[in-house]
């Protein structure tokens, strides 16, 4: 795989897909932005403020490859409680005093990564970091759903705003919450529509045009009021967002005032540590986005985003950190590099510049329908079943760290979480002087095995948890890419949940980018619960593994075709396989789980099929989806291809430049199908008319060749049994064709 | 350069416990394949009845009594041991460690230290699966770039041979720090590797010439691996992992001797883990025969 050149060179190729990526990105930073401005106690524009700089100054000096900049939502978490601590009444001058804050944060950041203390983000162990986010999101929730509601209210502590929800919702203002119920309902349901015009808009910007203009009907600028079941409910410019009609009354100098008292250190401390904590897991998540499966440099971004802090905060915004949500957007529409951020920043610069008087319509009520769609999203509660699954001790480590985040602040929040892991690992290890042995003695040793250049062995020894994963981290990132990695565990007396997550993501990693990788010695160990990422200890006391779940009527009907035709039916979970990477279609989809795997020998080859679930974006853009694929391993190479159901809006796609390969005598073929290939000769040689007229008379399936395999899907759900059957005769019936053709 | 070897003179020291007569046959059985004498060190006062309960626990074994020295000793266990090893010039103490008795504290805790680190003679620590007891089919021995390196492999080559060893495995530590160790993204992980690579072949070259002298002794069949990790704990983790039987180090360095938990070669990991049997090699004056 050709790596793409980050500087000049690459950006010539890519600028053009970049420019149409970024219009889509910015359209959804803005709303974004609006909304994270708004719940974090600062103007709104403040928080766009990072996109831009980011945009303009980040992506020269990035670590990243295709990162695009905004600003972290656990801001939310500390600034609106910051702007209040320092400045008391009067919240202006307390922003201002967080600008000051934010400055010397950014300073702090800079240096940092040329310390290369990135490593820093893996020493908080990953539940604690889950429920950080997960307590962003119930903060964001409750001060917003006021907002929602069209009640006002002076609370401000989380507690005291949960307490004050029955009262609120009695003084409910149905002007302000109808438009607000809509926008949550609209970021809700979207995800869900399949038309495709609807779907290519995001939900953030349906909102804000379905909110402009019914702020527009109803005359909120102007204000006015409603009478409604012998009530009158009045509405005006203080339920519209403040947006100055100067933009440059948006550039507020920081005050720094205070810089000598504690309270202040406080707060540099907190957003160091969120804005470092949420970059650093942003930069590594993006690095999965990546099509081209390049590796971040954390350290350099690091640096990179405390500059851009530093220099926002200078003129009034949030810090800057590569932004999750804005580059899977841009990913899923095509975005290749780092000019992405620089075009999305001019953009947004753009629209705030000649579209403001229109911003200045929003009602804050939409604003915090996105927000809430936003917050639910973080708290994530499928993620929550997971943590109670993996066992006893990390639920009790995240709903501690949840409760103490949200009755005190962030900083305490992460120090009793995790203070509380210590403890348990201490339990568990049942000495307090191994926990000295964790911190100061190495217990990572990484060799070759044979001669052989591209095989490493990994041995992990003694106790292996969140503190001491850095070691281990050492060894496998000096690892070539293409290498075959065995971790050796069978040294190893405890391994925590930490380093079993964080092993799953390097294995993840690693096979995408077309390496090996294996953990070994895994089978003597005893768990907390029976899931793959439990803690791991040796010992005498230890469960039996629970039974194996009985099989469902599905998995049944499966396992007795499988038999029927002298296959191999397997219904366990594997967390993912690359065989299904290698295809363009989950080229930026990140497959979650597969299972359920059928597999035989057909004539021309083998073939799989399987259940997988997968999501395509992430955080509030993240769709969640299961399918049933065919994988069919052929004998021979054929060219590569893929073909599609022509829509709508291919058509118009296709006017963008995009070939289609039409067949003149196979109108049918041509009309409802696309079929696209990078080498037009090799396809049409190819696809003979035996082949076309088997393809034109049947069932509308997904195909996609990549040279040695064939990818068949269809639906955007797991296939009935029935359904699988007509997928196997379909797929035997194409091998068959390919492999009489090649004769 | 001058090697230790061969052992004429071997010396353990013996205490009135449950497991004295075990310790004892296991002295005498390794001084009878090194065909040496064997010194019996007790640190405590002298009595008759001592004297007659070692007599006879001698005269249990079937070596010669004029081959076997008794040295009682009083005071410090450790300045003890070491004194009579000068004395009576001892090549190789031999040490317990079963982690059965209580001994483990005495001898694999400060004692074994301090005997590792003080003594001027090479040491041999015998853990529950004992090279002498057991078939020694593996043994790993360093080949960090050092001045003492080149006996000490002749060493462990020349007793793998007493003891009917299968193979040999010569270990080169590199500290990663010199090695390169930046790995942030795909252009500083390709320098990295590349002068990973470079450093390995120098290294290679150098074993090789080890391999080469090994060849003249006649050796037991040698292979060698270039790891990239902390000195001293490497070595130790890598005999764990691959299930070694003897595991063989230089001594430290005496001149960093007065800094109390500093190793050149930090043995501190491997005493406190210890993988297997544990022989650390002394230079001294002598010259193979």
């Amino acid at each position: 795989m050709k790596l793409f050149s980050n500087g000049l060179k690459g950006w010539k190729q890519s600028w053009s897909s970049d420019l149409r990526a970024s219009i889509s990105v910015a359209f959804i930073a803005i709303p974004l932005g609006l909304g994270i401005g708004l719940a974090s106690g600062v103007p709104p524009l403040a928080a766009l403020i990072p996109c831009v700089v980011g945009g303009l100054f980040i992506c020269w000096i990035s670590g990243g490859n295709i990162a695009v900049h905004s600003t972290p939502k656990m801001m939310i978490g500390v600034s609106a409680a910051a702007v209040v601590t320092l400045g008391g009444d009067d919240l202006f001058l307390g922003y201002r005093l967080l600008l000051a804050a934010i400055v010397v944060a950014g300073i702090i950041q800079f240096v940092l990564g040329l310390l290369r203390m990135g490593v820093v983000g893996d020493l908080i162990p990953a539940t604690v970091i889950k429920s950080l986010l997960a307590s962003v999101g119930v903060i964001i929730i409750l001060k917003q759903y006021p907002v929602l509601l069209g009640a006002a209210t002076d609370v401000s502590t989380n507690l005291g705003l949960l307490k004050a929800l029955p009262t609120l919702l009695l003084q409910v203002n149905p002007v302000v919450f109808f438009i607000g119920l809509v926008s949550t309902i609209i970021m809700f349901a979207h995800s869900r529509i399949q038309f495709p015009i609807i779907k290519a808009i995001p939900a953030a910007v349906w909102v804000i045009i379905i909110a402009i203009g019914y702020s527009y009907a109803l005359g909120f600028a102007d204000g006015g009021s409603i009478s409604f079941m012998s009530q009158t409910f009045s509405f005006g410019s203080e339920h519209l967002i403040d947006i100055p009609s100067e933009i440059r009354q948006s550039i507020v100098t920081p005050n720094f005032s205070m810089w000598q008292t504690g309270v202040f250190w406080n707060i540099v401390l907190a957003v160091v540590l969120i804005s470092s904590i949420e970059g650093i897991l942003s930069a590594k998540a993006i690095d999965r986005l990546d099509p081209l499966k390049r590796k971040s440099n954390v350290n350099k971004e690091l640096s990179a985003i405390g500059i851009g802090t530093a220099i926002s905060g200078l003129i009034g915004g949030l810090p800057v950190i590569p932004a999750i949500v804005a580059t899977s957007v841009g990913v899923n529409h095509n975005g290749k590099s780092q000019l992405m951020d620089l075009f999305q920043a001019l953009f947004i610069l753009l629209c705030v510049v000649l579209l403001a008087s229109q911003l200045q319509h929003i009602p804050l009520a939409a604003l915090a329908g996105i927000l809430i769609h936003t917050g639910y999203k973080l708290l994530n509660p499928r993620e929550v079943l997971n943590i109670y699954r993996v066992g006893w001790d990390q639920i009790s480590i995240f709903t501690i760290t949840l409760i103490v985040t949200l009755t005190k602040d962030l900083i305490v929040g992460i120090a009793a979480g995790t203070v509380l892991t210590i403890v348990i690992h201490i339990i568990r290890l049942r000495s307090l002087g191994k926990l000295f042995t964790i911190l100061f003695r190495p217990n990572v040793v990484s060799y070759q095995e044979d001669d052989d250049d591209s095989k490493f062995h990994i041995s992990v020894k003694g106790y292996s948890n969140f503190l001491n994963y850095p070691r281990l981290k050492k060894a496998l990132e000096v690892i070539p890419r293409n290498a075959s990695i065995n971790v050796d565990v069978s040294l190893a007396e405890f391994i925590d949940h930490t380093v079993m997550e964080h092993l799953a993501e390097y294995e993840e990693d690693h096979i995408r980018k077309g390496g090996q990788f294996e953990i070994i010695g895994l089978d003597t160990h005893h768990t907390f619960a029976s899931h793959p990422l439990s803690v791991r200890f040796k010992g005498k006391s230890g469960a039996e593994q629970p039974n194996a779940k009985p099989l469902t009527s599905r998995q049944q009907k499966l396992q007795a075709l499988a038999t029927e035709l002298h296959w191999n039916f397997d219904s366990g979970v594997i967390r993912f396989i690359s065989s299904l990477v290698n295809f363009h279609m989950f080229r930026h989809r990140a497959i979650d789980r597969v299972y359920n795997k059928l597999t035989g020998i057909i004539e021309g080859g083998s073939i799989l099929i399987k259940d997988a679930d997968f999501h395509e974006g992430e955080f509030q853009t993240k769709v969640k989806m299961q399918t049933t694929v065919a994988i069919i391993g052929l004998n021979r190479n054929i060219p590569a291809f893929t073909i599609e159901q022509e829509h709508l809006f291919d058509r118009l796609a296709a006017l963008a430049g995009y070939d289609d390969i039409d067949f003149k005598n196979f109108q049918k073929f041509s009309d409802d199908f696309r079929l696209k290939g990078e080498n037009e000769q090799a396809v049409r040689a190819f696809f003979s008319n035996e082949l076309l007229t088997f393809l034109e008379s049947q069932i509308p399936y997904r195909i996609e060749s990549n040279e040695t395999s064939i990818l068949v899907m269809s639906k955007n759900r797991i296939m009935s049994e029935t359904e699988v059957r007509d997928l196997i005769t379909f797929c035997t019936k194409l091998a068959s064709i390919i492999t009489s053709t090649a004769k | 350069m001058s090697v230790p070897f061969p052992f004429k003179t071997v010396a353990t020291a013996i205490a009135f416990s449950p497991y004295a007569e075990a310790n004892l046959h296991e002295s005498v059985r390794i001084a009878k394949m090194l065909d040496a004498k064997l010194v019996l060190v007790h640190v405590g006062r002298e009595t008759p009845q001592k004297v007659e309960q070692l007599e006879l626990l001698v005269s249990q074994t079937d070596i010669d009594r004029d081959k076997v020295t008794i040295d009682f000793r009083e005071g410090d266990p450790v300045r003890s041991i070491l004194d009579s090893c000068k004395e009576n010039k001892v090549d190789l103490l031999i040490a317990g460690a079963m982690k059965k008795e209580n001994l483990l504290k005495f001898y694999t805790g400060s004692i074994a230290r301090k005997l590792c680190r003080k003594a001027e003679c090479s040491i041999l620590l015998l853990t529950d699966r004992s090279v002498i007891r057991n078939k020694c089919k593996e043994i790993v021995v360093s080949g960090d770039n050092h001045d003492k390196t080149e006996g000490t492999v002749r060493t462990a080559n020349y007793f793998g041979k007493v003891l009917g060893a299968e193979h040999i495995t010569i270990i080169d530590e590199i500290d990663p720090k010199t090695g390169g160790n930046a790995a942030d993204d795909d252009a500083e992980l390709e320098a990295t590797a590349h002068k990973r690579k470079e450093l390995k072949k120098q290294e290679d070259e150098r074993i090789a010439q080890l391999e080469n002298k090994l060849e003249k002794d006649g050796s037991i069949p040698v292979g060698h691996k270039c790891i990239f990790g902390k000195p001293g704990y490497t070595i130790g983790h890598y005999a764990a992992a691959n299930k070694a039987d003897l595991l063989v180090m230089n001594s430290p360095d005496s001149s960093l001797g007065l800094m109390d938990r500093v190793f050149t070669h930090d043995l501190e990991y491997v005493l406190s883990d210890l993988p297997c049997c544990l022989m650390i090699v002394h230079q001294n004056e002598k010259t193979v025969a």
